[in-house]
């Protein structure tokens, strides 16, 4: 009678120890993947605030007036030499849709399209889930999107928001980082 | 009875070597939200930063062109005119000396920017001046609470006279 309440309390203690040990494990493991998810989603921003940074900073380089011809919440079109060569060309980036990455795990990321001319739209996939452009005039007032005809001659500068997210989630939760700027560019 | 008080001694090194193990990936957590905090501190600090050196070096630059430095706003009545409520309405740098700023982006809550400007002196762009020159220093600071250090950024805007 003894052994066998020895046998079952040991066994009942033991389970106990393997189940903190397996605690500890999944806890060290999940820490280590949000860890990488987190490096990751900031290599991201990283690589998306530099793209849009080169490209936003030309705005209206050597461009007729207005040199922006669209401008939505979600997207912007405008016009710029942005290679340097003599040559305006017509550049247009703009936020995609939920369902166009379905690849990922991640069921709100959007692809950021650019379009150079009337070259084929490039998507790119930096896990944004959130990207909202805004537009004010000389005095730093918001302009109602979409921005319109003579309005579109008074943006002065152009807020760029964004959320990056991880493609996959650990324990449900996505790793994620807002980034926002405001450009001036000189040629607007 | 010995080997009752082995297996408790062994029970309770494990216990504690399993507490400092989850003490461990706790503190991780918060290195976690303090690195996403602060990545979006910086930009958040940068954004405005560019938003505030756009304004004008001087209220009594706004009307005039001025040569002698004396003639700016005086170190004393740097900060937000009378008529000027909030950010929106600044119109030049020194307006934003002492303005405080809430802010929650979609990810991270509760950011206080805290803006301080600054006349320096011309052979030493850290060294505050006691009276203006054409250098003023705009400061941003930025804080929250799952940040352990605030992003302190700043920028130097010179006033150009010979324009």
């Amino acid at each position: 009678m003894n052994s066998m309440f020895d046998i079952i309390s040991s066994s009942i203690i033991g389970s106990l120890l393997m189940l903190s040990i397996f605690a500890v494990g999944s806890n060290l493991s999940e820490v280590s993947y949000r860890n990488t998810f987190d490096y990751t989603v900031q290599l991201a921003v990283t690589d998306f605030s530099q793209t849009i940074e080169y490209d936003f900073n030309k705005i209206g380089y050597r461009a007729p007036k207005p040199s922006i011809t669209a401008a939505e919440s979600t997207g912007i079109t405008f016009l710029s030499d942005i290679t340097n060569t003599h040559t305006v060309a017509t550049i247009r980036y703009y936020a995609g849709d939920e369902t166009e990455l379905p690849g990922t795990q991640n069921p709100h990321d959007l692809p950021l399209y650019k379009k150079v001319n009337n070259g084929t739209a490039v998507p790119s996939s930096y896990g944004l889930t959130y990207m909202k452009f805004r537009y004010y005039d000389s005095l730093g007032t918001q302009l109602t999107v979409p921005v319109t005809g003579g309005n579109l001659s008074k943006i002065k500068s152009i807020k760029v928001e964004a959320v990056v997210q991880s493609m996959m989630p650990v324990d449900s939760t996505y790793s994620s980082l807002y980034w926002e700027r405001t450009f001036f560019p000189k040629n607007l | 009875m010995g080997q009752t008080f082995l297996v408790l001694s062994a029970m309770m090194l494990l216990s504690l070597v399993v507490l400092q193990a989850n003490g461990l990936i706790l503190s991780k957590y918060s290195e976690t939200y303090d690195m996403q905090a602060t990545h979006e501190a910086v930009s958040l600090a940068e954004d405005r930063l560019d938003q505030a050196t756009r304004k004008s070096f001087d209220e009594k630059a706004l009307t005039k062109k001025i040569y002698n430095a004396s003639e700016f706003t005086s170190v004393a009545n740097l900060g937000p005119d009378p008529y000027e409520s909030g950010i929106p309405q600044f119109d030049d740098l020194d307006d934003y000396d002492n303005t405080t700023e809430t802010f929650s982006t979609p990810t991270v809550d509760n950011f206080t920017i805290v803006y301080t400007v600054d006349y320096v002196t011309v052979a030493d762009p850290d060294a505050v001046s006691a009276v203006p020159t054409f250098f003023k220093r705009v400061k941003v600071s930025i804080t929250n609470p799952s940040m352990s250090h605030a992003v302190v950024s700043s920028r130097v805007v010179v006033y150009r006279r010979y324009q």
